[in-house]
């Protein structure tokens, strides 16, 4: 599912001594099938960026178009039933623990199936399928989701936007809070869904996940769309143009090639490529 | 001097299992010791129980030579100083002067002190233009920093940090550490127990304690605690950016063991 | 929402602005009781009610209200001004004999009008009043002032400290919670949740939706703040000091004197039953039209 963002600009509170403007002149594609990171500083547009991808917010000027569906103020171009797109388009809030409110867990995860259209087993069906993918077995099910820990909670609320089956998901700061086992067991999960087709979007501050896991990244500052590129490319550049927190190993690369060593940085991308550049420099 | 001994700690939240399970350290004055574990290795726990917000049934606590008890609870408190997790959940004033104020008030410091004490602690924080600001326009990182400009305003002996960094965006985490590093140069004698998960945190303390399961599993240096690598692989925890490249330049045949930190092996390696 | 104020509030640096919220307070219920005092004769009724909206008019321009202001808050009555006004017409009072005009065979009459005239000038007067207090004092100011006067209950035991730090906390958290309310709803309506339509059993489950969470993160919230604040040696029980202080200036004196002579001076209009328009130009009253 193609995605594109045609011109877009968004003001909050338009119209009224309020206003703001968050997005000005986005134009981008996002690949079907890639994982794509979005990063910038706080406050540079991001979240309002991914809230139009479902139509919670709607472009003041331009559109949203995913896949035939089409985002947008204009009347006659935006789609009629735009809650179909929210099931294909999951997005998943920071701190997502903060929005389960069931009795059982299970029934909070078939919650999101059953408002769209699915019967109670079909939901419970897609639920359990769901649970499962986010590793909690059967003995979750039936528990409260209030009696679990913060970790389990988010997985709980994921699961229910997963049991959406949606073809893309997008995440929004997914590991914050976590400790670093329970990070990369979820980003271990989301490259899975990735493997299996899902087009996954994800914003994000930690550059290590982004070197690690995805294959794009779009910088934003100040509400624009500042470069679209490879984490690779993101790394090597000169200077700090973005503010973001280079990933400890660049940082070394980078004190490394400012006292005069020469390293084919393209070749670098964790700490064992990293050890062999380096051996390969001072054999020479 | 001991800023902090625990001895023989325990502690259950429903009666069946031990979240702090048997706990025994000493936090020496003026260091910087880092405890780290995965959640539900009971930190939090540990941390609550010294500031006595929670009971515990088997132990005790002392605190710069003073034993923890219902008795002296004030008196202790009055020399702890603690950060906690959420930026939120922990600005209790209508503005950050008013935050800042809270802890004065309730320590009975008098009127006519308060207001010079509020903009000396502001400063040191880098907050001072933001005095009348309300919470809800600050980001997480000033929040906390107003947090720790309310603590420092009590002159505590011992900070806690209760992963005071975790809610954090990257500049936010880097404005509370750079606090903490000055409050470090400028009070040598300040000692600092930090609950984290940022292992290069850990790296550059004093002192790290390991937590699994409510256990103290390893504590010692950064150096002897991170040469356990089979503990620590088996318990699923990561190692230092500097360990894990000097193994690997070893399998390169490349020794750089002796070498305390990056800033050195850079030197080394472009000689 | 961060740019909502509460009780709009407008930050403004005007003379009413800056007196003593307890001044104000005081201020308030002094001009609400001259506001309700009634008349014999109901020309004094609309002469009392003028110059009394006048003053208010006054004190409005002075607090740098906007007209706008001020018709927005009186939206929500416009229903009720009109129903009070059928009613009245409907239902004469007793002793109605004036006719002001007719519809077919029914009349209204003007003593109905000018009941519902009355009354509705109260009511923009109340109004205008309670707005002047919200526009010009932020929330917290007023917490002080109740905590204040709430003093004297501390004899029986009130707990007059917990009650006015349980408001100045839920007042300084209520724009979290609303930035809350919002996440929460975003996430729900990513689920599929539709806030707006559907049928009852529908729109009960969205409103849980959003409910159950708030409430169990405002637990948690509760139980992390509370901790926090013994943390910092917090005791409602224990003597504190105060680092906010009211400040009572000479101009809250004369405001406070102007007031009460105001207030003095309506109550012995109504009950020495002067009437100025008999007295100022001799005229008897009866020879108006009422």
């Amino acid at each position: 599912m193609p995605i594109k963002y045609d011109n877009v600009s968004f003001t909050y509170n338009d119209k009224t001594p309020f206003s703001y403007e968050a997005l000005s002149n986005v134009n981008l594609e996002i690949v079907d099938g890639s994982f794509t990171a979005i990063v910038g500083k706080t406050g540079c547009g991001k979240s309002t960026l991914i809230q139009q991808l479902n139509g919670l917010l709607v472009p003041t000027f331009g559109e949203v178009i995913v896949n035939d569906y089409v985002v947008s103020k204009n009347r006659k171009r935006r789609t009629k039933k735009i809650k179909e797109l929210r099931r294909l388009v999951g997005i998943v809030f920071q701190f997502p623990e903060y929005q389960l409110f069931e009795e059982t867990v299970e029934k909070d995860v078939a919650f999101g199936p059953k408002n769209f259209g699915l019967n109670n087993e079909e939901a419970l069906k897609n639920a359990h399928e769901a649970l499962n993918l986010v590793g909690l077995d059967e003995s979750f099910f039936k528990r409260s989701p209030f009696d679990l820990s913060g970790g389990e909670r988010r997985r709980v609320a994921i699961a229910g936007i997963l049991a959406l089956k949606p073809n893309i998901l997008v995440l929004d700061e997914p590991t914050a809070g976590l400790d670093p086992r329970g990070a990369r067991e979820m980003m271990a999960l989301f490259k899975g869904l990735h493997q299996s087709g899902t087009t996954v979007i994800i914003v994000t501050h930690d550059m290590n996940i982004v070197l690690e896991y995805s294959d794009t990244v779009i910088v934003m500052e100040d509400g624009e769309v500042k470069e679209i590129t490879t984490p690779l490319q993101l790394f090597n550049q000169e200077n700090d143009r973005y503010s973001l927190e280079t990933p400890l190993l660049y940082k070394f690369v980078k004190s490394l090639s400012d006292k005069g060593m020469n390293l084919n940085i393209t070749m670098i991308k964790d700490i064992d490529s990293l050890a062999k550049a380096i051996a390969k420099e001072k054999k020479q | 001097m001991q800023a902090l001994e625990v001895k023989n700690l325990f502690f259950s939240y429903d009666g069946k299992h031990d979240a702090v399970n048997d706990v025994s350290f000493n936090v020496e004055r003026g260091k910087y010791v880092s405890i780290i574990g995965h959640n539900g290795s009971g930190k939090s726990t540990l941390a609550k129980l010294i500031m006595g917000l929670l009971a515990f049934k088997k132990g005790e606590v002392k605190v710069f030579d003073e034993v923890l008890s219902n008795e002296t609870l004030h008196a202790i408190r009055s020399k702890i100083g603690i950060v906690f997790q959420n930026p939120d959940n922990q600005f209790i004033g209508a503005t950050v002067k008013d935050d800042i104020a809270f802890g004065l008030e309730n320590r009975l410091v008098p009127h006519e002190k308060m207001e010079d004490i509020i903009q000396k602690f502001a400063a040191k924080v880098h907050m001072s233009e933001f005095l009348e600001s309300e919470p809800a326009n600050l980001s997480g990182g000033q929040k906390q920093r107003v947090a720790i400009a309310g603590i420092l305003a009590m002159a505590p002996d011992l900070i806690i940090l209760d992963e005071a960094t975790s809610m954090l965006d990257p500049k936010g985490k880097r404005e509370v550490k750079e606090t903490l590093f000055a409050m470090r140069q400028e009070n040598p004698n300040l000692t600092i127990l930090s609950i984290t998960h940022d292992i290069e945190e850990a790296a550059i303390s004093d002192e790290v304690i390991v937590m699994h399961q409510g256990r103290v599993i390893l504590s010692g240096t950064p150096k002897e605690v991170f040469a356990n690598e089979d503990i620590l692989k088996n318990i699923d925890l990561d190692f230092p950016f500097i360990q894990k490249l000097k193994k690997a330049l070893k399998t390169q045949g490349i020794d750089v063991d002796n070498l305390a930190n990056l800033g050195e092996m850079a030197e080394f390696l472009c000689r | 929402m961060k740019g909502l104020t509460l009780g709009r509030y407008a930050p403004f640096n005007s003379f009413v602005h800056r007196l003593d919220p307890r001044s104000k307070l005081f201020i308030l219920v002094l001009m609400m009781v001259a506001v309700f005092y009634s008349y014999q004769s109901q020309v004094m009724t609309f002469v009392m009610g003028g110059i009394l909206f006048l003053i208010i008019f006054v004190i409005l321009l002075v607090s740098r209200i906007s007209l706008r202001q001020l018709f927005s808050s009186l939206k929500a009555l416009w229903i009720m001004i009109i129903i009070l006004l059928l009613i009245n017409i409907l239902v004469p009072p007793v002793n109605a004999t004036n006719i002001a005009f007719s519809v077919g065979s029914f009349n209204v009459f003007w003593e109905s009008i000018l009941q519902s005239a009355k009354i509705i000038l109260r009511l923009v007067m109340m109004i205008s009043l309670t707005l002047i207090l919200t526009a010009t004092t932020k929330p917290l100011d007023l917490t002080y002032a109740l905590e204040w006067y709430m003093y004297p209950l501390k004899i029986i035991k009130f707990p007059t400290h917990e009650i006015a730090m349980t408001i100045s906390i839920a007042l300084r958290f209520i724009p979290t919670l609303l930035d809350e309310t919002m996440r929460i709803m975003n996430a729900q309506a990513s689920r599929g949740v539709d806030f707006e339509h559907g049928k009852i059993k529908e729109k009960i489950k969205a409103i849980l939706s959003l409910i159950v969470p708030l409430f169990m993160s405002a637990f948690q919230r509760s139980e992390e703040l509370a901790n926090a604040m013994e943390a910092r040696g917090y005791n409602p029980r224990a003597k504190r000091t105060r680092y906010r202080n009211l400040h009572w200036s000479l101009g809250d004196t004369f405001a406070l004197i102007l007031i009460m002579v105001l207030t003095a001076g309506v109550i012995v209009t109504s009950a020495m039953n002067y009437n100025y328009i008999e007295m100022i130009f001799n005229i008897p009253t009866w020879v108006i039209v009422l």
